[in-house]
């Protein structure tokens, strides 16, 4: 099991890890981090698991991951009262899972040498298939954002995946033909994640978004998007400013707020 | 008694200066006084036109017509819940699950009440007030506004 010890070893960040909490087993890292209180909720708090009970992704769809492969884990973002609460910054709240996946793309290329691709919004690819998934989510109560919750789970060394997933994930371990250390590249992902955290507070919204897009092969090519149910056909064109997707559907330019976008194949 | 007749002692106490006669005749007693507090300005009682017939009266105390206009029933004034961000709402957790809440339902302050999607962000709105949900305004799956309003809950 990861250890608090092997992690501070390796950490350089200010405030990401320096409040940890590990388990063997946990139902859901976010789930944690939901109740927790806000004194034991400090401003970047990790929570870290070798395996989730009740590993869940976006609308509670399961989350599989091999215990003691992988890296599952939780960073809490708190003292959000100056930085999101007003109409202008909310509207780019919506960008965070964006950087989040540019932040942890760049800390897996840094640390195994893999080139990632970045699917809109979030998901972080090899080869097309899924290495990551983040999850991140918050709370508002009258109006005020009082906690941003991002789950994150990396499949590092899992060897084997069912069948119902195997097409479509793989691990850094299945491309890289070797084991990856799972404390460095911990490590380096809280750095990423902290410095994207400042660049944010900072308004610096372009510098993260070219982060995203210069991972970001979909571009061009011809994309389906269902969105509960509903589908929209098109060509991916480019991100707004705000992060939000515009295709090319039938001659029209749309704007994509939400949605599991799917890259036709050729 | 004939009613000319009290009409004519009733003419008789108005225009004398006596303030109250009480006449007693076949078994019938017959108090007519004036009335000296002919305003209504002061009474406690809101909401209520009040019309004053001052002298004669037939009785101890001046009579007065009531004409009550009844208050009407207290207006409840119910809370809005509004989204705070622009994204997709969703009354539940995930497409197979219960929604979070009814209408009817009570509900307590920090009660989740929907998830708003902003671009994978889940943001969860919980409730401000105590109370009871009177009306889901947001249709489930469809896009919101930032401000639009949500819920309508009548707070306890």
């Amino acid at each position: 099991m990861i250890t608090i010890e092997e992690i501070n070893r390796e950490l350089s960040t200010k405030i990401f890890g320096k409040k940890i909490f590990t388990f063997e087993d946990i139902d859901s890292t976010n789930n944690f981090a939901k109740l927790l209180s806000n004194e034991e909720a400090q401003n970047g708090t990790l929570i870290i698991t070798e395996h989730q009970t009740k590993g869940r992704g976006r609308f509670n769809r399961t989350w599989e991951s091999e215990r003691g492969k992988n890296l599952t884990f939780t960073v809490i973002l708190t003292q959000l009262e100056n930085i999101f609460n007003g109409k202008e910054s909310l509207a780019h709240l919506g960008m965070l899972p964006l950087f989040t996946a540019g932040a942890i793309s760049k800390s897996i290329e840094n640390v195994t040498g893999l080139i990632t691709e970045c699917k809109w919004p979030n998901d972080i690819l090899i080869n097309n298939k899924k290495i990551t998934g983040i999850l991140t989510e918050s709370s508002f109560s009258e109006k005020i954002l009082t906690r941003i919750i991002i789950g994150i789970g990396v499949n590092v060394n899992q060897d084997i995946f069912s069948d119902e997933i195997k097409n479509h994930a793989a691990s850094l371990k299945i491309f890289l033909g070797k084991s990856v250390n799972r404390i460095k590249l911990l490590a380096e992902m809280l750095q990423a994640l902290e410095d994207m955290y400042f660049k944010f507070l900072e308004n610096r919204y372009s510098e993260l978004i070219l982060e995203w897009k210069s991972r970001c092969t979909m571009f061009g090519k011809s994309i389906y998007i269902n969105q509960s149910g509903k589908i929209i056909t098109g060509i991916a064109l480019r991100l707004d400013n705000d992060g939000r997707l515009i295709i090319d559907s039938n001659g029209s330019e749309i704007k994509v707020l939400a949605g599991d976008v799917t890259i036709s194949k050729q | 008694m004939d009613l000319n007749y009290l009409k004519k002692i009733t003419k008789i106490f108005t225009e004398s200066g006596v303030d109250e006669i009480e006449i007693e005749e076949e078994g019938l007693k017959l108090r007519i006084a004036k009335n000296k507090s002919n305003s209504v300005a002061n009474l406690p009682v809101p909401q209520q036109v009040i019309q004053t017939i001052p002298t004669p009266q037939v009785e101890h105390k001046p009579v007065e017509i009531k004409q009550e206009v009844k208050p009407a029933a207290p207006q409840v004034i119910l809370h809005e819940v509004k989204s705070p961000i622009v994204g997709t709402f969703y009354r539940a957790p995930s497409p197979d699950a219960d929604s979070y809440v009814e209408v009817g339902q009570t509900i307590q302050k920090g009660t989740a009440l929907c998830i708003i999607e902003a671009m994978k962000l889940m943001n969860e709105i919980e409730s401000d007030v105590s109370g009871r949900i009177v009306k889901i305004i947001a249709e489930n799956a469809q896009a919101v506004e930032y401000n639009q309003v949500l819920f309508l809950i009548e707070p306890t």
